[in-house]
């Protein structure tokens, strides 16, 4: 072969893969300078670090739907999930409990929650589809029975959780650090632990890990697990960013988180996909609600605008990238 | 004379692989031409040019002499293409008139004109010479065999003059095969050129016309079918000169303590107290008739299909199998014919696919359990090269591996994981000639040094060369042990098996139909015990 033909042929190739990995990079890329041209308010730190903070929870409650999705599951109890968290942690201080107890009790309670998907979604072999569908309406219950009592309106008066929203730490948001931290952990688990790779594995060839000796079953229910966790971190952070808790928390998170999930271009089958992509997904998808706020999009609008830039986002991935998924 | 088509130059490349850089094929009508090579040589990927499905990269195609552009399948149907796929392409739960009318159904009005649709299809059926289908009733409870002549006869409805076979002959015995070229016999004296794809070199010098080898996308020879043996065709495929398989040495026996024992297992209709003792050291070869049980014994004893009863022990201890988990942990690996499905997850690399069941043991310590990748590139490459696996990079996809190559890494990774015994199910499925006696080699190196090799195929010469003792499974219970040398004809006698020997203590018989293809798959448990 011609040897400057085949270098051309591989650098082009080269090009592909590596706009193929970084697709959703360059989405963002171009999202980002298209506000900064058309919102001079929007590329300032300031501002920046507000995105940061305002995405914190869906991009934590994404997390654990990466790893739902890694394995090829769903999760639609998130969004109730992350009110029970935040209602919990709330009841809890309310009621005297130290900043240390309610938090272990608002994170306990979601993760059990999500060891319970897990249970009846393995051990009872039902659609986990159907399954969190039905969880969702049960978890919501159990909150709006505990908001209930407090009238339907929790103030967060606690400094400890208020400061989660406030506090800096070196000029950095404290949710800003707390958030990549989670997402550090939850790479590293990922792509050097035996824990993730097993569930690339399950997500890949549910069958083939089965038969490589895996207890599919116990990966499976550890990512729902890992789902309430962070469900349960989630809606702690949710509750300092409000400083209350009402009845209208966590509405509709589960499709924000499964939006970035699916932006960061995880394979809906499963086995595919990365949790930092996820990140920037989630970044996407806080970039575009901070954008029409700050020029002054109709709040019944806003939906409407956020769906037709994820459509373009998914048709710009599909055909500049060939990745048809 | 003008080539009925003619492809000239075409290249394809695949990231990471050139699947095809200039290869020429010529088709003249009235001949059956066989397209050769190893898998990953490139013949799919030029059928599937050839039909629409990939687009080429350069190259030339030429029908009756004149230029045409095939975008798609539409194209290659309206040219007269006609390709009959390695995976079947029927809708099991439509009626065989409806597949072959797939698509474009004929319809009064808006409703289906079911009657003139299997009158025709039934048409077809005659013309081509296959009786026993019946047009109306679903395609599942058909064998494999027929359903292949089913999708032949849906392919050829459209009346092409190209018609491509990948691999027809695969699932088929050879009786069906014979059937299969007295209708290509046929089809070549009404001047249609047919491509005939086939591992099976037999085949191939017996019934095709000419041929063209294929080695690494490229065009090694293009020959008559009289002018070659298959020794010849071997060195064209291989790209150099071919030594038969030849095993080497007797197995020593190391112990005398089996390293794995079953004793009496149970399966509803399937196994009727089928047992046996596998030694260190030895090549176990199982074999018998589609549904003769020798599968699904190893599956059990694997923990994949749960027995009713029976007893397995591990070097004397009885144990507790269950899943393959258990399995794993007794020292047991099982490798399937169905690597894609069963074994292999094509989207992760190789050092993923080889390391999945031992990750465990690279951790840091108890207190960072993250893996030390340093360490598990070095174990995978040890093994990978052991086995001479061929991949661009260790980090490669699985996927982009030929079949054999795809086999060696399974293999590799229960090296890694370091089991005692290995179960071979079908092992050189869809494996070509020259990665065949690599997988020969290999399994034999792992007897000699000690490892128990259980080798389960239907393929009798396969079985033979292999073995050190031959169990011969029928009416599912070990009806036979062979030690030492046999020769095909004893082997298929006992295959065939006695009344006597088949039939259950306290059961009724079991009456395998292997016209009808695999029982065990084809018809509900019930019926193919007679009273």
């Amino acid at each position: 072969m011609n040897q400057a033909a085949g270098k051309k042929a591989v650098s082009g190739e080269q090009l592909r893969a590596s706009l193929e990995k970084g697709g959703i990079l360059l989405v963002f890329a171009l999202l980002f300078l298209l506000f900064s041209v058309l919102s001079a308010k929007f590329c300032t730190t300031a501002n920046i670090f507000n995105i940061f903070k305002q995405v914190s929870h869906i991009a934590i409650l994404a997390i654990g739907m990466t790893f739902v999705f890694l394995y090829g599951g769903m999760d639609l109890s998130a969004g109730a999930n992350i009110f029970l968290g935040a209602v919990c942690v709330a009841a809890m201080l309310e009621e005297g409990l130290p900043v240390w107890a309610a938090v272990a009790v608002a994170v306990g309670l979601c993760t059990a929650m999500g060891l319970l998907n897990g249970i009846i979604i393995e051990k009872l072999g039902i659609n986990c589809v159907i399954v969190t569908l039905g969880s969702q309406l049960l978890i919501r219950g159990l909150a709006l029975h505990i908001i209930a009592e407090y009238r339907q309106w929790i103030y967060v008066k606690n400094p400890a959780v208020l400061y989660l929203n406030t506090g800096t730490v070196l000029g950095m948001p404290v949710l800003l650090l707390l958030t990549a931290a989670l997402y550090a952990v939850a790479y590293l688990v990922l792509s050097r632990s035996a824990f993730g790779r097993r569930v690339y594995a399950v997500g890949g060839n549910e069958r083939a890990a089965h038969l490589c000796g895996l207890n599919t079953s116990r990966i499976k229910m550890l990512c729902y697990m890992i789902s309430g966790l962070c469900a349960g971190v989630a809606g702690i952070v949710i509750a300092s960013r409000l400083g209350m808790v009402n009845t209208t928390v966590g509405i509709g998170m589960e499709f924000d988180a499964v939006t970035a999930v699916v932006l960061g271009g995880c394979a809906v089958k499963g086995g595919e996909g990365n949790v930092l992509k996820t990140f920037v997904g989630a970044l996407i998808v806080g970039m575009i609600a901070n954008f029409m706020t700050l020029s002054g999009v109709n709040e019944h609008f806003q939906d409407a605008v956020l769906g037709g830039f994820i459509l373009l986002a998914a048709v710009f991935n599909r055909f500049t990238l060939g990745k048809n998924d | 004379m003008v080539p009925v088509l003619e492809m000239q130059g075409i290249s394809k490349r695949f990231p990471g692989v050139q699947a095809l850089s200039g290869v020429d094929l010529k088709l003249y009508g009235g001949e059956i031409t066989s397209l050769i090579g190893q898998n990953g040589a490139g013949k799919s990927t030029l059928m599937k040019i050839l039909g629409g499905n990939y687009q080429k990269d350069e190259g030339k195609i030429r029908i009756h002499g004149k230029e045409v552009e095939i975008a798609g399948t539409a194209d290659a149907a309206r040219l007269g293409i006609g390709i009959v796929y390695q995976e079947l392409s029927l809708l099991n739960n439509l009626t065989v008139a409806e597949n072959i009318f797939l698509g474009r159904e004929l319809v009064n009005g808006i409703r289906l004109n079911n009657r003139e649709m299997n009158e025709q299809a039934r048409r077809y059926l005659e013309e081509f010479g296959i009786d026993n289908i019946e047009v109306n009733k679903n395609v599942e409870i058909y064998s494999l065999a027929k359903q292949q002549l089913i999708e032949i006869v849906k392919v050829l409805s459209h009346r092409p003059e190209i018609l491509v076979l990948d691999e027809p002959t695969a699932a088929l015995t050879n009786e069906d095969t014979k059937r299969l070229f007295r209708i290509l016999f046929r089809l070549k004296e009404q001047g249609i050129c047919i491509v005939f794809i086939s591992h099976r070199l037999g085949e191939i010098k017996r019934y095709c016309d000419s041929g063209t080898i294929l080695m690494n996308g490229r065009v090694t020879a293009s020959v008559r079918m009289e002018d070659v043996d298959e020794l010849k065709i071997i060195e064209y495929m291989l790209g150099g000169s071919y030594q038969a398989y030849e095993k080497q040495a007797a197995a020593v026996r190391h112990s005398e303590t089996p390293v794995l024992e079953l004793r009496d297992i149970r399966l509803k209709d399937r196994l009727y107290g089928a047992g046996c003792k596998i030694y260190k050291g030895e090549i176990a070869g199982f074999t018998g008739l589609l549904g003769a049980g020798q599968d699904l014994l190893w599956r059990v004893a694997y923990g994949a299909l749960p027995a009713d009863s029976g007893e397995i022990l591990v070097n004397g201890k009885p144990q507790t199998i269950k899943n393959p988990g258990q399995a794993v942990r007794c020292g047991i690996g099982l490798l399937t014919e169905n690597r894609k499905e069963e074994g292999l997850f094509a989207d992760l690399s190789v050092l993923d696919n080889i390391a999945l069941p031992t990750l465990g043991r690279f951790r840091y310590s108890a207190v960072f359990p993250f893996l030390n990748y340093r360490k598990i590139r070095q174990s995978c490459r040890a093994y990978s090269d052991r086995l001479a696996v061929k991949m661009s990079s260790i980090h490669t996809k699985v996927q982009f591996l030929s079949g054999g190559n795809q086999q060696k890494a399974i293999v590799s990774r229960w090296l890694l994981r370091d089991l005692e015994v290995l179960i071979f199910i079908e092992p050189t499925r869809g494996v070509d000639v020259g990665a065949k006696a690599d997988i020969y080699k290999i399994l034999e190196d792992l007897a000699a040094e000690g490892k128990a090799i259980v080798v389960v195929s239907t393929d009798t010469t396969e079985i033979l060369q292999l073995s050190d003792r031959i169990f011969v499974m029928c009416g599912g219970r070990v009806s036979d042990i062979i030690e030492g040398k046999s020769d095909e004809e004893t082997l298929a006698r006992l295959i065939q098996g006695s009344p006597a020997k088949c039939t259950p203590a306290g059961s009724t018989p079991v009456v395998s139909t292997p016209a009808e293809g695999s029982p065990a798959e084809s018809t509900p448990a019930g019926e193919e015990v007679t009273t």
